[in-house]
């Protein structure tokens, strides 16, 4: 089994190419918390759906998140009533959000919650979020705060990023789903994802960086030093005290990373850094770095 | 201004015909809050927003309820996900449900937000919540009590009742904007809704019968003979302790009413009642018996 650390848009890109090769039942997901919250009365946690939409076939793939024909009935509506949402939220996507919600609220774990949801998809693959306790960040802009989602969402693009700040008094812990897949796995992949926003909440659960020293990890590095970065990519990434460049992902991941992929093209250097085409603009491109990064961990684990 | 005490279809039925012959903001509408409940995260009030929707011009005027033309999107998605709503909420509906969740949510008063929502949907007509604690109607079966939503609508009324109770923390209060509504009133109209369901929990909350006692009191009886003109009234009168007939609802509202109006077909009589056709199958029925209830309070 292949294990991915997921979030943002990037991971279901290269997940998406991992379909080619792997079957469903030999993939499991760990996915992003931080960027979960409750939204009109409803819980929306964007990378989890993300995973869960992908493996059902139904995620919007041009935009990497939602789900594809939804409608937006509710959310068109809401500024005819009351306030707007912080974000779109499609009417399918809603019912998902409604569900999840509603076993939260009957007591159940976030890790039964998706897995009832995934069941009810016909999932094949395993979606674990990386942790059932609180692990939602909040934006310190030196103004005020906000939900990291919604800062990745709506906020201007010029807004700063002073720190991200925990809502939980402690760091959460990894599930013992997350920990029972990652022994079972042969290697773990990291995706091409935000450090700051989608990867670090993950390795911050207490006991993931000590299973990922005891496994083969794969780690594809989201920048190159001859694209700009997406501005709000930059400023999450200055506010974890690094440039948004593949030495700065580097350095953020430290020794957990077994082989560090970085783009053909990036200029800055990556000491032992594996190279490879990393932009997944399509499928194919998505199927490609996949077949490689799975060649690479062939090699190493057999 | 005429206060009208308000359920979820008959006095509708009456307001439509009384939309055409009044300035909506001659229109008062106090109306039941306790089928009121928590659905899917958000906040279902189905007898305001019926009385709200038919002044906003989009009830679904087929069913009384919801939005006209809505989409069931997120609705028929929940039922594949193992989320069975009793109740058929629209995607649009949803919405008004959230935008109210998040006032409340948020600490506001329900007539706040009641008055919010109308201000956005261009409601003219005041639409006040009879109280803004909580306090809920459920009957009583043999297999517990079951919330009045449940039963009705989910039941779809066909489980044997006992009793109705009204359940609450504290014991409900009549708003201030209530009380002085029908201070201000010409006349209140009471229409013919559910008398236990609908009727009984605005006249429970402190503060209103007394302020009815000294007003031009006009209610409509739902009944013809033992049958309601529509809904689940006549068992739930019975559980009530009353009997499910014009004289069942007369003794609930005597000790303020100055006239009451039964249906020309009703085989029971009561002394002093004034017989009309309140059977309000369309619209024009509903203008009708609107202008003769207007003819007994303005004259001419």
């Amino acid at each position: 089994m292949i294990t991915f650390l997921s979030g943002g848009t990037g991971t279901p890109a290269l997940i998406r190419g991992a379909r080619q090769i792997l079957y469903d039942s030999e993939i499991a997901v760990i996915a992003n918390t931080a960027e979960d919250l409750w939204v009109s009365g409803s819980h929306a946690a964007p990378d989890i759906d993300a995973a869960v939409f992908l493996f059902a076939g139904i995620l919007d793939t041009n935009r990497g998140w939602g789900i594809k024909g939804d409608t937006y009935a509710t959310h068109n509506y809401l500024p005819k009533v009351a306030g707007s949402e912080p974000f779109p939220v499609g009417d399918r996507a809603r019912a998902v959000q409604i569900a999840r919600a509603a076993l939260l609220k009957e007591g159940k774990t976030l890790t039964e919650a998706v897995e009832i949801q995934c069941r009810a998809l016909s999932i094949g693959a395993t979606v674990l979020p990386a942790t059932d306790a609180e692990a939602a960040l909040l934006v310190d802009t030196g103004t005020g705060s906000l939900p990291l989602f919604t800062y990745r969402t709506c906020a201007a693009t010029d807004t700063e990023v002073r720190e991200l700040i925990r809502t939980a008094p402690e760091p959460s812990a990894v599930t013992d789903e997350v920990q029972a897949a990652i022994e079972a796995s042969d290697a773990v992949v990291i995706g091409p994802a935000n450090p700051a926003s989608s990867i670090l909440p993950i390795l911050d659960c207490e006991g993931m960086r000590r299973l990922l020293l005891d496994t083969f990890v794969v780690a594809v590095s989201p920048f190159r030093g001859d694209v700009l970065p997406d501005p709000k990519d930059a400023a999450l990434m200055y506010a974890a005290g690094e440039k948004p460049t593949s030495p700065g992902v580097f350095r953020l991941y430290g020794d957990i990373v077994d082989v560090f992929v970085q783009d053909l093209h990036d200029p800055d250097v990556v000491e032992g850094s594996l190279r490879l085409e990393t932009r997944l603009l399509h499928e194919r491109q998505a199927e490609s770095l996949a077949w490689d990064i799975m060649a690479v961990i062939r090699h190493a684990v057999s | 201004m005429i206060t009208f005490l308000s359920g979820g279809t008959g006095t509708p039925k009456l307001l439509r015909g009384m939309q055409e012959l009044l300035d909506e903001q001659e229109i008062a509408v106090v109306v039941n809050t306790a089928e009121d409940m928590w659905l899917s995260g958000n906040h279902l009030s189905p007898d305001i927003d019926t009385v709200m929707y038919l002044f906003a011009d989009i009830l679904d005027t087929g069913r009384w309820w919801g939005i006209r033309d809505d989409t069931y999107i997120t609705h028929d998605l929940l039922a594949r996900l193992g989320v069975e709503e009793f109740i058929a909420v629209g995607d649009q509906d949803r919405a008004v449900h959230v935008a109210r969740g998040e006032m409340l949510r948020s600490g506001m008063r329900l007539t706040e937000a009641t008055a919010a929502l109308c201000t956005k949907l261009d409601v003219l007509a005041t639409v006040l919540p009879m109280t803004d604690s909580v306090v809920t109607t459920y009957v009583k079966t043999r297999r517990g009590e079951m919330h009045f939503q449940e039963y009705w609508v989910k039941h779809r009324g066909d489980v044997a009742i006992e009793g109705v109770v009204r359940r609450y923390r504290q014991p409900p209060v009549a708003t201030d904007e209530v009380i002085r509504t029908i201070d201000a009133s010409d006349a209140v109209v009471i229409g013919p809704s559910n008398p236990v369901t609908s009727i009984s929990p605005i006249l429970e909350c402190a503060g209103v019968r007394e302020a009815l006692r000294s007003k031009l009191v006009i209610a409509v009886s739902p009944f013809i003979g033992d049958a309601p003109v529509s809904g689940p009234a006549a068992a739930l009168m019975r559980a009530f302790g009353k009997e499910p007939s014009s004289a069942g609802t007369y003794s609930l509202y005597r000790d303020f009413v100055d006239i009451f109006i039964q249906d020309i077909r009703d085989p029971v009589m009561i002394d002093g009642a004034l017989r009309l056709d309140t059977l309000m199958v369309y619209r024009g029925k509903s203008l009708d018996l609107a202008k003769n209830i207007l003819t007994l309070i303005y004259g001419c």
